[in-house]
C-alpha cells in the first residue's frame, strides 16, 4: 500500500489535467466527478497507506496531515458544486500541489509543492478575475508570499552547499550525527543551524501569515469561500508550520531562532485576535483569527512542542473550515453580504449553519471536551514550561479569541435583523449539500482532540505523539521540555477554561441578549481609548508604519488599506533611500515593479520592431542581407585566420 | 604570351559569381534574375573544370555535368513559378511581390 | 575505389522504392482525377510505411557504418535516426494534408509525388558521405519544397512564398556550390573521410581557398537551417505557403538540413574544428537572439511559429558547437521531440483555418477554450513544450542542449539560449492567453472536422509528453545513433 503513496499526490494532478481538457462545455456532472473522484479516489489510498503505517510503523508520518487536509478539500468542493470547471481545475492542482509538498521525501519535491500552492493560492484568490479587487489581492498574495519564498530558497541552497542533498532523512541524520558542527558560526554572526532555520522561519512566515508578512491573508479573503475554508485557513496557510516542524532536527539546534519562532508566533497570536475584534466583516473577522491561531502553532514549533503545534494544526483544519464553510453559508443565504453589521437574528433561519457553527465557535474558544481544548492545552502546556511571559500572551489569546468569536456568533445569529428587507426576503438555509458538510466537518471538530488527550502522569495514551515520533529527532543536549507535574497541567487546564469563559461572558456581555450591535457602541463610548485602540487595532501597526513610511498613512482607506500600507510603505522607505523620492504605496506596483518589466518588455518589443523593420518583404532586400550577413563572415573568418 | 593558369579561371569565375549575384540583388525582373542565378552556378562550373583541369582529378568534370543538370532543373523551377507569377499579376516585377514583410 | 558490388545498391532499396513510390503517385494522381485525393494519400501513406520497414530490414544490419558506391553514400546508426524522424513528418504531413488539399481543389497527386521527392531527397541527404550527393540530395528535396510553397498557384501568398523561397534558395545553393568548388581545389576530394584526411595539409598550402571554402559551404547550410542573417526567407515563406507544407519545412527541410550540417562539420571538416565552432557559436547566439526578439510583437501566429522555428534552430546550433557526444545525442532527441511538438502546433493551426487563411491571427484564438477545449488543451501543451516546460519534450531537449553547451566549455552561449527562452515565453504564452482568457466574438463551437486530423494532433501531444516524462528510451536510441566527433 505504501508503494502507492506516489499516486495519492499523482491522481489530483491527473484529475485537473482532465478538467482542464474536458473545459467547460461538458456537461456540468462529469466535471464534478472527475473533479470528485480523482481526490475521493486519492483519499481512499491516503486512508490505505495510513492503516498500512499505524500497522508496521515505517519512517513515513504525517499522513493523517494529509488526510485531514484531503477530507477539508473534499468538502471544499462539495461545498461550490454549483462552481465552475476551472475552480475544480484549480481545485485539483491545488490539492496535488499540497499532497507533493506534504509527502516529499526532500525539500526540493516539498518546494514545489510550496510553489504550486503558492500558485493555486493566486489562481483562486484572484478567482473574480472580473471584478476589481480579487486579481489585486492575488497580486499581493503572490508577492508577500515570494519574499518568504526567497528565503526558504536561500536556505535550501545552505543546506545543498553543506550537505550535497536536499534529503530530510539524510540531512536529519547527518544534522543528528555532528550537533557541534551545525553550531560553528556560518554567517552573519549565525551558527549554519540558525542561519538555515531563520531562513526556513522567514519563508514559512511568508505562507503561514506571520508578523510582518501577515499582510496578504486578510486580502486573499477575495477569493470564494469554500478556497478561503480550504487554503486560507485548513490547509496551505498551515505548510509554514509544517515544514518549521519537519525541519525541527535543525531548529533543536538553533535555539536563539526557536526563540525567535516562539516570540512572533506569540506576537502574532495575540495581535492578530485584537484585530479580530473589531473587524466588521465575517470573513475577515476569521481570516485573522487564522492568522491568530497560525501563531499559535509557531509558538508551540518554536517552544520544541512540535507534535503540539501539528496537534493544534489538525484540530484547526476542522473548527477553522467548519466555520469558513459556516460564514459562506450565511453569505450565501444573505445574498453575497458580509458585513455583520447588517445581519443578526439568523438562528432561526439557517438553524444548521447555526448550530454547526456554534460547535466551531466553542471548539476554537476552547471549551472542555472540544478538540480546540486539548490541542490548546497542550501548547499553553508548553509555554508554561518554556516561557511564563510567552505562557501569558498565549493565555491571554485564548481568552480573546473566545471573546471575538462569540461576538461573530452573536452578531451573526442572535439578536435583531438588520439587513434591508429585501435580504430577509432571500433569507434561506443552505441546500443539504452546503449543510452536510459542515456537520462532517462539526463532527470532526468535537472528536479529533481525542487523538491526543495530553498526557497526566502516568497516563500515556498520547496516540499522536507516536505517531509522529519517527520525525521527531532528539538532536542535541537539551531534549524534549519537560513534562509538568499532573497538578500543574490540571491548573494551567482550569487557567484556560477560566479565560475561555472570561472571553465569552465578555462577548455576552457585550453583544449577548437583545443588546447586538447598540451594546458594542456602548462600550465604545465608556471607554473611547479602549474602543479606538481596538477600531484602530493597528496601533501597533501604526508605531511600525510610522518609523517606514512617516506618516503617509494619515488618512488610511479603511482595514485593508492599512494593511497594504505596512509592505509597501516598507518597499517605499527602500526607494526613499535610493531613489529620494517618497511616493504613496500604491505607487510602488505602479512604477517599480510594473516600470522594471515594463522597461524590459518596452527593450524587447523596440528590438522586435527594428528586427521586424529589416523584414521589408522585398526579395531583393532579402538578398542582400543574406549577402550581407556572407560578407561579415566572410570577412571576420578571413581577418582572424 | 601570358600563361592562362587556374589563378585566371579563379578570377574569371569569381567574376562570374559576382555579377550573379549583384544581378540577383539588383535586378527587379524575374527573368533577369533567373539569369542571373544561372551565372552564379555556371562560375562555380568554371571553378570545377579549371580545378579539375589542374589536378588532374575527374571529380570536378562530373560535379560540373550534375551541376548542369540541377541548373536546368531549377531553371525549369524558377520558370514555373514565374508563369504563375505572370498569371497572378500580368507582370514579371519583383517589386510587386511584397504581400508579405514584417 | 574499388568495384562497385551490386549489393550496394541494394542497401539503396528504401530511397529508390520512395522514388518509385513517387513517380507511382504522380501518374495515379494524372490518371484519376476524381477520386485521386484519398487514392493518392493512401499510397504515399504506404509506401512510406513500407519504407519505414526497409530502412529497419535492409538498411537495419549496416547500422555499425558501412560507406557504399564508392563512398558516396554511408549507412550508419546517424542516418538511420534521422530517416525515422524524415519519415515520421513526412507521414504526419500527409495526414495533416488531406483535408488542405482536397479543400483547396489543386491535383492532390502532384502534391503527394513532390512530398514524397522531397523525402527522398531527405533520405539521401541523411546518408550522404559526399559533398556531391549530399548536394544533389538537398538540391531534390529544395526543389521539391519550392514547388510546394507556390502549391496553391492561384493564391497570390503562396506564390509570393514560393518565388521568395526559390530566388534565395537559389542564391544560397549557388553560395554553398561555390564553397564546395573551393574545397574541391584545396583538396581535390569531395568524399568526406578524404576532405577529412587531406585538410590539414591543404590547410597549410591553400589556407585562404579552404577557409572561404568551409565558410560558404556552411553559410549554404545556414541557409537551410534558417539560422541568421540567413534566415530571411523563413518568416515570408512560411506564412504564404500552404500550412502543412509550413510544417514539412518546419520540421523536414530542417531537420534534414540539420542532418548534414552535423555530418559535414563533424566528419568532413573535423579538422578545422576550432574555427568553425567559432563561427558557429556567433550564428547561434545571434540566430537565438533575432529569432525570439522578432517574434514578440507579431500578430500573425505562422509568422510567429516561422520566428520561433529560427530561434530553435539557434538552440540546436548550441548541441551541434558543443561537438561532443553529449551535443550530439541531444541534437537528435531534440529534433525528434521538436518534430512532433512542431507537427502538432501546424496540425492545430490547420484545423482552426477554416477558410483560406482564417484562423492566422493571434485574435483568432481568442476564447478557443471555449469553442474547442480539445484544441486549446493541446495548443497549451505545445507551447509549453516550444516554450521549455516541463513536462514536455521541448524542456529535456533544452535541457540536454544548454547541458552539453555549458559542458564543453560554451557557458555563455548557454546563457544567452537560456535569457532567450524566457523571452518565448512572452510570445508563446500570450497565444495561452488568448486562448484561455479573451472571450470569442462569437462562442459557437469550433467542430472537429477531421477525426484523422484531431487524432493526428493528439498523438503529437501524447508523444510530446511522453518525451517530457520518460526520455530514457530515445535518448538511449539517440546514444546509439552517433558519428565519430571530431
Amino acid at each position: 500500500m505504501l508503494d502507492l503513496l506516489w499516486l495519492v499526490a499523482l491522481l489530483p494532478f491527473l484529475g485537473a489535467a482532465l478538467g482542464a481538457v474536458l473545459g467547460p462545455r461538458v456537461d456540468k456532472r462529469w466535471t464534478t466527478a472527475v473533479a470528485l473522484g480523482a481526490p475521493g479516489l486519492s483519499l481512499l489510498l491516503a486512508l490505505g497507506c495510513i492503516f498500512e503505517y499505524v500497522r508496521n510503523v515505517s519512517p513515513e508520518p504525517f499522513q493523517s496531515v494529509c488526510y485531514t487536509w484531503s477530507a477539508a478539500g473534499f468538502d471544499g468542493y462539495m461545498a461550490h458544486e454549483g462552481g465552475y470547471q476551472r475552480f475544480f481545475v484549480y481545485m485539483n492542482l491545488f490539492m496535488g500541489s499540497m499532497l507533493l509538498l506534504v509527502l516529499g521525501s526532500n525539500y526540493l519535491v516539498t518546494f514545489v509543492g510550496w510553489e504550486g500552492v503558492g500558485l493555486c493560492s493566486y489562481l483562486l484568490i484572484g478567482f473574480y478575475y472580473e471584478e476589481k479587487f480579487p486579481p489585486y489581492a492575488g497580486r499581493k498574495a503572490f508577492i508577500v508570499n515570494r519574499i518568504g519564498d526567497f528565503a526558504f530558497l536561500v536556505g535550501l541552497f545552505a543546506l545543498v552547499s553543506r550537505f550535497g542533498t536536499l534529503d530530510y532523512r539524510t540531512i536529519f541524520s547527518a544534522v543528528a550525527a555532528s550537533p557541534e558542527a551545525m553550531g560553528e558560526p556560518y554567517l552573519l554572526g549565525m551558527s549554519f543551524a540558525g542561519f538555515v532555520g531563520l531562513c526556513l522561519f522567514i519563508g514559512a512566515m511568508g505562507k503561514s501569515a506571520q508578523i510582518p508578512l501577515y499582510v496578504w491573508l486578510p486580502d486573499a479573503m477575495a477569493g470564494p469561500t469554500p478556497v478561503s475554508a480550504l487554503i486560507h485557513a485548513a490547509t496551505m496557510v498551515t505548510a509554514g508550520v509544517y515544514m518549521v516542524v519537519r525541519s525541527n532536527a535543525i531548529y533543536q539546534l538553533a535555539e536563539g531562532v526557536s526563540g525567535l519562532v516562539a516570540i512572533v508566533g506569540a506576537l502574532t497570536a495575540i495581535f492578530a485576535a485584537t484585530i479580530g475584534l473589531a473587524q466588521t466583516d465575517i470573513k475577515k473577522v476569521l481570516a485573522y483569527s487564522t492568522v491568530s491561531q497560525l501563531g499559535y502553532m509557531f509558538l508551540a514549533a518554536g517552544l520544541g512542542a512540535y507534535s503540539a503545534a501539528i496537534f493544534h494544526l489538525g484540530t484547526h483544519a476542522f473548527f477553522k473550515a467548519l466555520l469558513f464553510l459556516g460564514s459562506g453559508s450565511v453569505i450565501h443565504a444573505m445574498g453575497g453580504e458580509q458585513d455583520l453589521t447588517k445581519m443578526g437574528g439568523l438562528k432561526e433561519r439557517l438553524p444548521s449553519t447555526y448550530r454547526t457553527m456554534l460547535i466551531g465557535t466553542l471548539a476554537i474558544s476552547g471549551v472542555p471536551l472540544l478538540s480546540g481544548f486539548f490541542s490548546k492545552d497542550q501548547i499553553l502546556a508548553a509555554a508554561w514550561g518554556g516561557s511564563k511571559p510567552l505562557w501569558v500572551v498565549g493565555w491571554l489569546t485564548a481568552g480573546l479569541t473566545a471573546c471575538y468569536m462569540t461576538r461573530l456568533l452573536l452578531l451573526t445569529f442572535h439578536g435583531e435583523f438588520r439587513g434591508s428587507e429585501e435580504q430577509r426576503e432571500h433569507l434561506h438555509e443552505s441546500p443539504p449539500v452546503m449543510t452536510w458538510p459542515l456537520w462532517v466537518l462539526a463532527t470532526g471538530a468535537v472528536v479529533a482532540g481525542y487523538v491526543g488527550i495530553p498526557r497526566l502522569g502516568q497516563f500515556d495514551i498520547h496516540v499522536f505523539d507516536r505517531f509522529l515520533s519517527p520525525v521527531l529527532l532528539e538532536v542535541g543536549h537539551h531534549g524534549e521540555a519537560h513534562h509538568a507535574s499532573v497538578a500543574v497541567e490540571l491548573a494551567l487546564m482550569a487557567a484556560s477554561v477560566a479565560i475561555a469563559a472570561a472571553g465569552i461572558w465578555l462577548a455576552w456581555k457585550i453583544y449577548g441578549a437583545a443588546r447586538g450591535l447598540e451594546g458594542g457602541r456602548g462600550w465604545a463610548e465608556r471607554y473611547p481609548a479602549v474602543h479606538r485602540a481596538l477600531v484602530n487595532k493597528y496601533w501597533v501597526d501604526e508605531a511600525y508604519d510610522a518609523t517606514v513610511v512617516r506618516g503617509t498613512w494619515a488618512s488610511a482607506r479603511g482595514l485593508y488599506r492599512f494593511d497594504a500600507g505596512v509592505i509597501d510603505g516598507l518597499v517605499n522607505g527602500f526607494r526613499h533611500v535610493t531613489v529620494g523620492t517618497s511616493m504613496l504605496s500604491g505607487f510602488f506596483d505602479k512604477y517599480v515593479v510594473d516600470g522594471l518589466v515594463n522597461l524590459v518588455g518596452w527593450l524587447t518589443q523596440a528590438g522586435s520592431r527594428v528586427f521586424r523593420r529589416l523584414q521589408t518583404g522585398l526579395v531583393s532586400q532579402y538578398a542582400m542581407v543574406v549577402v550581407a550577413g556572407m560578407l561579415v563572415l566572410v570577412f571576420f573568418v578571413v581577418l582572424f585566420r | 604570351m601570358l600563361e592562362v593558369g587556374t589563378t585566371h579561371y579563379l578570377v574569371l569565375s569569381f567574376l562570374l559569381f559576382a555579377i550573379g549575384v549583384v544581378g540577383i540583388l539588383a535586378r527587379r525582373n524575374m527573368i533577369t534574375v533567373l539569369m542571373s542565378i544561372e551565372l552564379v552556378l555556371n562560375s562555380v562550373n568554371i571553378n570545377f573544370i579549371a580545378f579539375s583541369y589542374q589536378l588532374g582529378d575527374l571529380t570536378g568534370q562530373i560535379f560540373a555535368i550534375f551541376t548542369i543538370a540541377v541548373a536546368a532543373g531549377e531553371a525549369a523551377v524558377g520558370l514555373g513559378i514565374l508563369l504563375a507569377l505572370y498569371r497572378l499579376r500580368e507582370t514579371t516585377q519583383l517589386d510587386g511581390a511584397t504581400e508579405m514583410s514584417g | 575505389m574499388g568495384a562497385i558490388e551490386p549489393r550496394e545498391f541494394l542497401l539503396l532499396a528504401p530511397e529508390i522504392f520512395l522514388a518509385v513510390a513517387g513517380m507511382v503517385v504522380l501518374a495515379v494522381g494524372s490518371i484519376g482525377r476524381g477520386l485521386a485525393h484519398r487514392t493518392t494519400a493512401l499510397i504515399s501513406l504506404v509506401s512510406l510505411a513500407v519504407v519505414g520497414a526497409l530502412v529497419l530490414t535492409v538498411q537495419g544490419p549496416a547500422v555499425g557504418g558501412e560507406a557504399i558506391l564508392a563512398g558516396m553514400f554511408m549507412i550508419d546508426g546517424y542516418a538511420l535516426f534521422w530517416k525515422g524522424i524524415f519519415l515520421l513528418a513526412t507521414a504526419l504531413t500527409i495526414v495533416l494534408s488531406m483535408r488542405f488539399v482536397e479543400e483547396g481543389g489543386y491535383p492532390a497527386g502532384e502534391f503527394y509525388a513532390l512530398l514524397l521527392f522531397a523525402t527522398t531527397g531527405m533520405l539521401f541527404m541523411a546518408s550522404g558521405f559526399n559533398l556531391l550527393s549530399i548536394w544533389i540530395s538537398l538540391e531534390l528535396m529544395a526543389l521539391s519544397s519550392y514547388i510546394l510553397a507556390g502549391y496553391f498557384k492561384r493564391e497570390r501568398r503562396s506564390n509570393e512564398a514560393a518565388l521568395k523561397y526559390f530566388i534565395l534558395g537559389a542564391l544560397s545553393s549557388g553560395i554553398l556550390l561555390y564553397g564546395i568548388s573551393l574545397l574541391y581545389g584545396a583538396t581535390g576530394t569531395v568524399q568526406l573521410t578524404e576532405l577529412a584526411a587531406r585538410l590539414p595539409a591543404a590547410m597549410a598550402a591553400e589556407g585562404m581557398l579552404v577557409s572561404l571554402g568551409w565558410l560558404l559551404l556552411a553559410i549554404g547550410l545556414f541557409f537551410k537551417v534558417a539560422a541568421v542573417p540567413f534566415h530571411v526567407w523563413t518568416p515570408d515563406v512560411y506564412v504564404g505557403a500552404p500550412t502543412p507544407v509550413t510544417a514539412f519545412l518546419a520540421v523536414g527541410s530542417k531537420a534534414a538540413a540539420f542532418a548534414i550540417l552535423v555530418r559535414i562539420l563533424y566528419q568532413g571538416l573535423a579538422p578545422l574544428l576550432v574555427e568553425w565552432q567559432i563561427v558557429v557559436a556567433a550564428v547561434a547566439v545571434v540566430t537565438m537572439i533575432w529569432g525570439n526578439l522578432a517574434a514578440v510583437t507579431q500578430s500573425n501566429v505562422k509568422r510567429m511559429l516561422a520566428y520561433s522555428s529560427i530561434a530553435h534552430a539557434g538552440y540546436v546550433l548550441i548541441g551541434v558547437l558543443a561537438a561532443t557526444e553529449d551535443g550530439l545525442w541531444a541534437v537528435l532527441f531534440y529534433m525528434l521531440a521538436y518534430s512532433f511538438i512542431t507537427l502538432g502546433t501546424f496540425a492545430t493551426v490547420i484545423l482552426l483555418e477554416r477558410r483560406e487563411y482564417a484562423g492566422e491571427t493571434y485574435a483568432d484564438y481568442a476564447g478557443l477554450a471555449r469553442r474547442s477545449p480539445f484544441l486549446a488543451a493541446m495548443m497549451l501543451i505545445f507551447m509549453l513544450a516550444l516554450t521549455g516546460i516541463p513536462p514536455t519534450g521541448g524542456f529535456f531537449g533544452k535541457v540536454y542542449l544548454f547541458a552539453a553547451a555549458v559542458q564543453s566549455g560554451w557557458t555563455w552561449v548557454a546563457v544567452v539560449g537560456v535569457l532567450m527562452s524566457a523571452v518565448s515565453l512572452y510570445y508563446y504564452m500570450g497565444i495561452v492567453v488568448y486562448m484561455y482568457l479573451r472571450d470569442a466574438e462569437d462562442d459557437t463551437p469550433t467542430p472537429l472536422p477531421s477525426r484523422l486530423l484531431a487524432g493526428a494532433i493528439g498523438l503529437c501531444a501524447v508523444i510530446t509528453v511522453l518525451l517530457g516524462i520518460l526520455p530514457g528510451p530515445i535518448v538511449e536510441l539517440a546514444k546509439a545513433s552517433l558519428l565519430q566527433l571530431p
